[in-house]
């Protein structure tokens, strides 16, 4: 899989928000050294339009610990888990956040964290977030956004599903 | 008879606790279970999506008919089946069928699976003309037909605000026949919602649809395995507020 031209952006003039995948800003297990992904620093640095403001990161079922999704199945969110899952979770949100600060760079922004779940799984997984969240602002790591992440759902089916698939399955890590 | 606390609720209480489940349908049915008050305010969600499968039609629009239940459906989908994948012809709307249809007055969203448009097209208004004045949302997944067969029938709808387009993971890559004499779509839809594409590669398909439903106005857009992604952009420019990216695609171009 080769990567990704960026796109260009600059003719759009009501551009308000560009939605990211948590797991398209950084893959799950490569937490050592986060870095902006070039399609979205050059795609970023081509907006110009006055309305932006927003870029939301959504997060899906299975980027959650302790949850199992499957295409044409209901979430299964019961399972124990592990201290070092745990860990390896934390770690990779704090490499996220990382990388938000330093897109905040190329494009002033508000952040805003999505949960994109089934929605029974709505209440854990903006627990997860708001937690992540808290930990990284008690760390005074986000002093440079001019207000607090904020923590949303958007409890829907993914169109992928449908397709009997999940998509970050053909991303390139 | 004593009534419970529950039931003594007003309706407008009720209303606004059962709008926090709409997405949870077992505490819905539950909730419709306790009592009648509760059984008004959660049917309409209950019964807003009716899903007919190819293996079980017309089973649940049949049932739904029965228990005059037609009238609170707001999405109907059609699916196909899950191993094997057949066109689904204009033959399996028979007059019956098209009377219990009738009956869906409130349709807003439609979701059909491999829908054959070729053969429905010399009659789509026929089939299709009962969702044409409130349809404002319509997916196809793997639909049969040219490209331009494909944008005439979404032409019908001409309050449609919403369009998805699914293809299967392969995607397809056909060639267009070149003495293609489909009319040009009847409506112009206004298309100001949301435009969700996924692995829908038919080539000049994107051009096709601007050019012969006089260009689009898209506010949100979610593509994945989409080619020339860039003229979507372009022809949005003025309107698109909200654009999902992703960083690569399995045939590795834009989006």
């Amino acid at each position: 899989m080769s990567s990704l031209r960026s796109l260009d952006l600059s003719r759009n003039k009501s551009l308000r928000a560009v939605e990211v995948m948590a797991r398209a800003v950084l893959p799950l297990h490569k937490t050592p050294n986060p870095a902006v992904p070039t399609f979205l620093r050059t795609t970023l640095s081509t907006i110009t339009s006055p309305a932006f403001f927003e870029v939301v990161v959504f997060y899906r079922d299975y980027e959650f610990d302790g949850v199992e999704s499957y295409p044409h199945h209901g979430p299964n969110m019961y399972r124990k888990i592990k201290p070092a899952w745990r860990a390896m979770e934390a770690s990779w949100h704090r490499g996220l956040f990382k990388i938000f600060r330093e897109m905040y760079t190329v494009r002033h922004f508000q952040l805003v964290l999505c949960a994109d779940v089934w929605g029974p799984l709505k209440e854990y997984t903006m627990r997860v977030l708001r937690r992540a969240a808290a930990v990284e602002k008690a760390a005074k790591r986000l002093s440079y956004l001019p207000s607090e992440p904020l923590v949303v759902s958007n409890p829907r089916r993914y169109p992928e599903e449908k397709l009997g698939m999940k998509i970050s399955y053909c991303l390139a890590d | 008879m004593r009534l419970s606390a529950a039931s003594k609720l007003p309706l407008e209480l009720i209303k606004m606790i059962i709008s926090h489940l709409i997405y949870d349908t077992r505490s819905l049915l539950a909730c419709s279970l306790t009592c009648y008050p509760w059984y008004i305010a959660s049917i309409p969600y209950l019964h807003r999506t009716l899903i007919v499968r190819f293996d079980d039609w017309p089973k649940p629009l049949r049932n739904a008919s029965k228990f005059g239940l037609l009238p609170l459906v707001k999405k109907f989908c059609i699916h196909g089946s899950s191993w094997t994948r057949y066109p689904f012809p204009p033959k399996r709307f028979n007059h019956q069928i098209l009377r219990q249809i009738s009956g869906m007055t409130n349709i807003r969203e439609l979701d059909i699976d491999d829908l054959d448009i070729p053969r429905f097209i010399p009659k789509a208004r026929h089939y299709f003309g009962h969702f044409l004045p409130r349809l404002q949302s319509l997916c196809l997944k793997s639909p049969e037909g040219s490209c331009r067969q494909i944008i005439f029938f979404i032409g019908l709808f001409e309050h449609l605000q919403d369009l998805t387009l699914l293809e299967g993971t392969l995607g397809k890559l056909e060639h267009e026949p070149v003495d293609d004499l489909t009319p040009i779509p009847p409506f112009s839809p206004p298309l100001q919602g949301r435009l969700v594409m996924m692995y829908f590669m038919r080539a000049g398909f994107l051009e096709s649809m601007i050019g012969l439903l006089g260009g689009v106005r898209f506010r949100y857009m979610d593509l994945f395995g989409v080619g020339d992604t860039q003229i979507l952009l372009y022809a949005c420019a003025e309107t698109l507020e909200t654009l999902r990216l992703y960083p690569a695609d399995p045939w590795g171009k834009q989006l």
